[in-house]
């Protein structure tokens, strides 16, 4: 039973109380439409951090792929994911006003902060190692393909080729401390090494991944 | 790690890990603290959290589950929710480059924030309850075009639903949206014209029905049902 043919251009449409069929009555109708859809990132967490709504609507959906994918890369718990993602975006509203766009990109300063969110949740939630060889298949061995990787970017590329020219055992140092936040305690138990090894597999491992990157212009430094 | 190294040797064995933001708070501010007054021990920290960023981003990326970006916008600004933490003041440059495309977005400022405040003000009293239901707005064949969120609160006074609808990935239209309730019968609440093949936001709320919607539909101007979101 159509009630009305509401033509809005945009914004608020006045509170009505307007009886129709099924009992429902329908009070407020509202469009947002997407001024902001074309701002950069760094205009996008400059509205956010005045509250801006509309710039948070179209941040989530720039970024709600690679923030949950993250999620369940690090935590293989789609629940506990979600909720990581969700505050990844609570994190991104409270704090938009206090990124600077000279330390990184507005997607590096967000992935941080759902990496923090996970080593976080994975420090008090982690079960005690119990298949060593399931969490190395998990987070060493199951880093991402190249042509799955969220940007894919050449830079991307570059670094998982060097990430896969690593010695296995610095390789997979680097899987399980970046995609998996074990510290190397952790790491050591996991691969039944002494700690002092497991610390220079880390080391040595993002050492020779820097030393790639800058070699061909990845890293600034 | 011994009681004869220098800073610079104790700053090696962990800077791996301060890196990846591993290390004890307490263990990782004395090395911060160090990184700060050491030129080399600084680079060193600042190139490794660069290759971490690069690491990160090599996550791959994944759909979320449907409903999601509504339910974080409804986390990031509730209803009586928290506001952002005031920007410090930006530099001039950086105030200079943005400021026009800011206020282009401050002219549809708060949008979910408003809307859902000023829907729970003039909604029922006497302690309500609310509960969320999403459902992914899909067509005949399964593909996706969005999502639909409910906000159902029930109070004294009887029920009053928000109703958040995404829609996305269709064609330049006026498109049509319908509630369906408990005995099938379905009612218009409102319709809009899209101009171009995008993302539309919408919230309505509506009051009254007995249990909420069953569905929400999307149809054409010809009654032709784009998309259901169907709820249990």
């Amino acid at each position: 039973m159509p009630i009305s043919t509401q033509r809005p251009p945009e914004g608020i449409f006045g509170a009505k109380a307007i009886p129709i069929g099924c009992s429902y009555v329908v009070f407020e109708v509202m469009r947002h439409t997407d001024p902001t859809e074309g701002l950069d990132d760094v205009a996008l967490l400059a509205a956010i951090g005045v509250g801006d709504g509309a710039a948070a609507a179209v941040f989530v959906r720039r970024y709600q792929r690679s923030v949950y994918g993250l999620a369940v890369t690090m935590c293989h718990d789609l629940q506990l994911a979600e909720d990581i993602a969700q505050q990844t975006f609570e994190r991104v509203w409270r704090h938009a006003g206090s990124y600077d766009h000279r330390r990184g990109t507005a997607r590096t300063w967000t992935l941080t902060i759902t990496r923090r969110l996970c080593i976080d949740e994975l420090r008090t939630r982690r079960p005690i190692v119990s298949n060593a060889e399931e969490l190395i298949q998990r987070h060493a061995a199951g880093i991402p393909a190249v042509d799955d990787c969220a940007a894919a970017s050449a830079d991307a590329q570059r670094l998982q080729r060097s990430l896969a020219d690593l010695p296995e055992g610095q390789r997979r140092a680097v899987g399980l401390a970046a995609l998996g936040g074990h510290t190397t305690a952790e790491i050591a138990e996991i691969e039944q090494v002494p700690l002092g090894t497991a610390k220079t597999r880390l080391r040595q491992g993002l050492l020779k991944l820097r030393h790639d990157a800058a070699e061909l212009g990845v890293v600034h430094d | 790690m011994t009681d004869h190294q220098s800073p610079c040797d104790r700053f090696d064995e962990e800077s791996a890990e301060l890196a990846l933001g591993l290390l004890d708070p307490r263990v990782a501010d004395d090395l911060t603290a160090h990184a700060a007054t050491c030129g080399r021990c600084r680079a060193e920290l600042d190139a490794l959290s660069r290759t971490v960023d690069g690491l990160v981003d090599l996550a791959p990326e994944i759909d979320p589950p449907a409903g999601f970006a509504a339910r974080a916008l409804l986390a990031m600004a509730p209803p009586n929710g928290v506001t952002p933490t005031p920007a410090p003041a930006p530099s001039r440059r950086s105030a200079e480059r943005h400021h026009g495309r800011i206020l282009a977005a401050a002219a549809v400022v708060a949008l979910l924030v408003a809307v859902a405040t000023l829907f729970w003000r003039t909604g029922p009293a006497d302690s309500p309850s609310t509960s969320i239901a999403t459902a992914a707005l899909v067509d005949a064949s399964g593909t996706g075009h969005g999502s639909v969120v409910l906000a159902h609160r029930t109070g004294r006074d009887g029920g009053a639903v928000v109703v958040t609808l995404t829609l996305t990935n269709v064609p330049a239209a006026t498109y049509h949206c319908r509630i369906v309730g408990g005995d099938g019968r379905s009612t218009e609440v409102a319709s809009w014209p899209v101009e171009r093949r995008g993302t539309d936001v919408w919230t309505m709320r509506v009051d009254g029905g007995d249990g909420g919607p069953a569905a929400v539909a999307v149809t054409t101007d010809d009654g032709h049902e784009v998309a259901r979101a169907t709820f249990a």
